[in-house]
Order: structure tokens, then C-alpha cells, then sequence
């Protein structure tokens, strides 16, 4: 079943959809740190909270206020 | 000689800014074949500007300490009429019509920009090994990478061809060739120094600070270019504080943290012993070091590496058409970057968030944080690994793990010198501050460095 926080995304698969211009003899470079960096990343997105917003918000002002 | 010691004796008329420029151009041509450390050099622009500034202070004018001082920017910082690489084969003849807020705060202060320093390719790597201008070298060791991104900026400080030079710091590209290279270097808070005018890697990321010889001349650099930018959105209304330490600087009762828990791990003993010295000395100066644990760092550049590859992916899209152009290292990483999905990089912004938080409480407890810089000495110029703690690791991903999660948390750090390893290369210390907080940053680094005399230190290519 799938599990969006454990489970490992195949970044193999993702590159033949999103980056089909990688050259396949580059490929593995491309994606073996990719998987360490997956698998340090995808535990951590389990413990947002829901209302958490990201650091990087749209802030609108009164002109001229900046 | 530092910048404030050119600028007494400029004052007392016993130097000329033409003399200085002078000596920094012949200096920077003597040393281009051994360092690389420029791409461009304005040779006509620079005597002309010396000699308005020796002009303007004959007359009477002295726009104080950076009057008639040689410096050099990054060529990441737009400069009007002067080609602006940003390191990379794209942009080899990309021309801008404007000058970046901090090209223009520096000529306001007097300063004269001699030229553009060499960079790694985008700023998007830590050697400076550039496939299209070449391997920027280090001063203490030519066989060695000077760090980067900003490695010429490094090298033309430490091999005292200009007095400061401009940097930028999206993971670390500021203190590493700070470190590598001997000099000072610091990465201002998030917001503090416009970022107007600077080709970006990254759009939350990036800072930009200068790498000079001294504490004292990184506090007065940092004075000329800080301040509110309404071109920069990410730009801060908080006012500027006064950040030159005077010449007897107390850090009597400064609570200085050392973290307990990772950023005394797998450390070159090198670096562990001068890290550890500053402690000593810090104490000895009578400041109290309190041991504090810090939120889980390596989990933070987890995040900023999401933040990073996605953003700087984002940044280049339109240049992927043009991927032969493109270094294989620097390709690599905007390759990885187009396979992180949306979600991912939101969720990354959203634990930058919580992180922020977490580390806040650190400042309940301590002033300011005193670890190492980098966890290693310069590597050799074809070293894909380094060995730390029996520990192998891929050199960048180790010469950034104690400055990379900086940038996320936006915090302000400074390196500084600590001393030569074993193998007679520099080591540094990185002290951390609260947001907003440099003053606090150059009253301690000032005070351990008159006590340690780490300053100026000379390479052995002079």
C-alpha cells in the first residue's frame, strides 16, 4: 500500500518522465544521491503539523510600504 | 596590512590610493597565472577611479575607511558595462547595464573595484574547479581547491592582492574559501545586505558578505553595503547597527555556546584542536562557555539541499536547452533538482519553518555559538573524498555540513582563522549568531583575534 512518508519515490521512473534529456550513461550519477538525499528527507515530512506554513510566504504591502 | 591601517596612513597622506591600486593590479597579474583568481580585471577603470579618490581627498573629502581602498567582487554581482560570467560559458558575454545595490554601496564608500573574481561555474559548487576558466588554486597549497563558490574572492584576499572581497553564500560560498584560504568571511542575517543585482543560484538562500584579513575590516565592509534595499523584496527595514569594535574589545560574561551534540563530530584534528583553542581562549578572555544542544542539523540540510536543488533548478530552466555548455558537475545537480516534486519543496520550506523555531530556544541559552567552519582542511584539487572520523565522504556534502544549515535557518556567521593544520593549511572557526546580531559576531571574533594573533596571515605564494 502506498505511503507517502515511508515510502522511497523511484527517481529512475521520475527521470524518464520529468528529464527524458538526461543521457542514460549520466543517469546514475544523477539519481544515487538523490536516493540518500530521499531517504533523510522523506521521514522528516511526518512531523508537520498541518498549519505549518512554509518559511517562504507571499507578503503583500501597501504602497510605497517598501 | 588591513584596511583600516591603509586608511590611517592614506589619512596621515604617507599612501595614495594610486600607489595601493598600483601595487593590487601588478600583484594581480603576477599571480593570475599561478591562482587564477580573476576573470575579468579592470585595469584603466581601476587607476582612473584611484586617482579621482586621491582627487576627491586632496580636496578635502573623505568618505571614511573604504576611500580609495582596492576590492573585487564575485563575478556573480552585476556591474554596468563589464562583462558579468557569473563563471559560466552561458553568460561568458552577458553585459549589465546596472551595477548591483552592493557594487553601488561600494562606490559610494570610495572604494576601488580592480575586477571580478573567479568563481565555480553558476556558484553552484564549493571547489572552484571551473571547466571554462579554469581551476581557481589555493594560496597555501597551489595543488589544493582555495573552496568555493567564491574561491577567487578567497584567494585575492589571502594572497593580499585587493583588501576585501565581495562573496556570495547560498550553502556556504563565503566561509569555506574563508576557511581554505585564511581570511575572514562573513554571512550576513538573511535580509540585512541587498541582494539586487547578483545572478541568483537560489532565491532564498543566497546572502552576500565580504572576505577580507581582519574581524575589523570584514565589521566595516559589512557596514558599507548593509541596509534597507526596496529593489530586493527579502530586503530588512531593522536598522543597522554600529559594528566596528573599538580597539579594546571585553567579552566579559558572553555566554558563547558549544553545541554538544553535531558540530564537533568528525572533525579533522586539525580543526578540532584550533576550534578548541578559541574556546580556551574565549574563556581565558573571560567569556562563559555554556554547552547547549542544537536542533537536529543534519536533518536541516537535509532540507536545504531540497530547498537548494529545487530552487536552483528553477533558476536555470532556460539554460537546459544548452546542456553541453554546462559543466558535468553543475549539470548533475540541476538534473537532480528537476526530479524533486512540488510537494516536497513546500514541505522542505515548511520544516524550514519549524526548524527556525526550534533553534530560536537556542539563544535562551547562549549569545552566540563558537564551532568549526568547515570540518576539513582544503582539499587537493582532484579529491573526490575526504576521510573524517573513518568516516568517508563526498567532499562537498562534508565541506558544507557545518555551514549549509546557516543558510536555511538565515542566520548570521563569521569565519575566521584559528591556526594551520599539520598539514600547513588553514583552519577556522565559525562563530553563529542571533538574527540581526553581527555586532555581536565582530565584538567576539575581534576579541579572539587580537589575543590569537590569527589575522592577516601570510601564504606561502608570497
Amino acid at each position: 500500500m502506498y505511503n507517502a512518508i515511508t515510502m522511497q519515490k523511484d527517481f529512475k521512473a521520475l527521470a524518464a518522465v520529468l528529464a527524458p534529456d538526461i543521457p542514460p550513461e549520466k543517469l546514475d550519477g544523477v539519481v544515487k544521491p538523490m536516493e540518500g538525499l530521499e531517504a533523510q528527507f522523506r521521514p522528516l515530512v511526518a512531523r508537520i503539523p498541518l498549519e505549518t506554513e512554509p518559511s517562504y510566504v507571499q507578503a503583500v504591502h501597501p504602497e510605497p510600504s517598501k | 596590512m588591513t584596511i583600516l591601517e591603509a586608511a590611517a596612513q592614506m589619512a596621515a597622506g604617507k599612501l595614495s590610493s594610486a600607489e595601493l591600486t598600483r601595487a593590487a593590479l601588478a600583484s594581480a597579474a603576477a599571480l593570475q597565472g599561478k591562482l587564477n583568481s580573476f576573470i575579468t580585471v579592470m585595469e584603466d577603470a581601476a587607476r582612473d577611479r584611484a586617482r579621482r579618490m586621491d582627487e576627491e581627498r586632496a580636496a578635502g573629502r573623505n568618505r571614511g575607511p573604504l576611500h580609495g581602498i582596492p576590492v573585487a567582487v564575485k563575478d556573480v554581482f552585476c556591474t554596468n558595462g563589464v562583462r558579468t560570467t557569473c563563471g559560466s560559458k552561458i553568460l561568458a558575454h552577458h553585459v549589465p547595464e546596472y551595477d548591483a545595490a552592493v557594487v553601488e554601496r561600494l562606490d559610494a564608500a570610495g572604494a576601488v573595484l580592480i575586477g571580478k573574481t573567479s568563481m565555480h561555474e553558476f556558484a553552484y559548487g564549493i571547489t572552484s574547479n571551473n571547466v571554462h576558466y579554469g581551476a581557481v588554486r589555493n594560496p597555501w597549497n597551489t595543488d589544493c581547491v582555495p573552496g568555493g563558490s567564491s574561491g577567487g574572492s578567497g584567494t585575492s584576499v589571502s594572497a593580499e592582492i585587493v583588501f576585501m572581497a565581495m562573496g556570495s553564500d547560498t550553502g556556504g560560498s563565503i566561509r569555506i574559501p574563508a576557511a581554505f584560504c585564511g581570511t575572514v568571511g562573513i554571512k550576513p542575517t538573511t535580509g540585512r545586505v541587498s541582494r539586487y543585482g547578483v545572478l541568483p543560484l537560489d532565491f532564498t538562500l543566497d546572502h552576500m558578505g565580504p572576505l577580507t584579513r581582519s574581524v575589523r575590516d570584514a565589521a566595516l565592509c559589512l557596514q558599507a553595503i548593509a541596509g534597507h534595499d526596496a529593489r530586493d523584496d527579502s530586503s530588512s527595514r531593522q536598522p543597522v547597527s554600529d559594528y566596528l569594535p573599538g580597539a579594546e574589545v571585553s567579552i566579559k560574561d558572553q555566554r558563547i555556546g558549544i553545541p554538544e551534540n553535531f558540530f564537533y563530530e568528525r572533525l579533522d584534528a586539525g580543526v578540532e584542536r584550533g576550534v578548541r583553542s578559541m574556546a580556551a581562549l574565549a574563556e581565558k578572555l573571560g567569556a562563559r562557555l555554556v554547552s547547549v544542544r542544537v536542533p537536529d542539523m543534519a536533518s536541516i540540510n537535509a532540507v536545504g539541499r531540497v530547498i537548494l536543488l529545487s530552487e536552483a533548478s528553477a533558476a536555470m530552466a532556460n539554460f537546459m536547452d544548452r546542456r553541453a555548455e554546462i559543466g558535468d558537475a553543475v549539470i548533475t545537480l540541476l538534473d537532480q533538482g528537476r526530479l524533486i516534486p512540488a510537494v516536497d519543496y513546500v514541505n522542505a520550506q515548511r520544516l524550514r519553518r519549524l526548524y527556525q523555531r526550534e533553534f530560536a530556544a537556542v539563544w535562551n541559552h547562549a549569545d552566540c555559538l563558537l564551532v568549526p567552519a568547515t570540518p576539513n582542511t582544503a582539499p587537493r584539487i582532484d579529491q573526490n573524498e575526504v576521510e573524517l572520523g573513518g568516516v568517508r565522504e563526498d567532499v562537498r556534502l562534508a565541506s558544507t555540513r557545518l555551514v549549509r544549515g546557516i543558510n536555511v535557518l538565515g542566520l548570521p556567521a563569521l569565519s575566521m582563522p584559528c591556526g594551520l593544520a599539520d598539514n600547513g593549511l588553514p583552519v577556522s572557526t565559525q562563530i553563529i549568531g542571533k538574527p540581526f546580531d553581527e555586532a555581536t559576531l565582530f565584538r567576539v571574533g575581534a576579541a579572539l583575534e587580537d589575543a590569537s594573533g590569527h589575522k592577516n596571515l601570510r601564504p606561502p605564494v608570497l
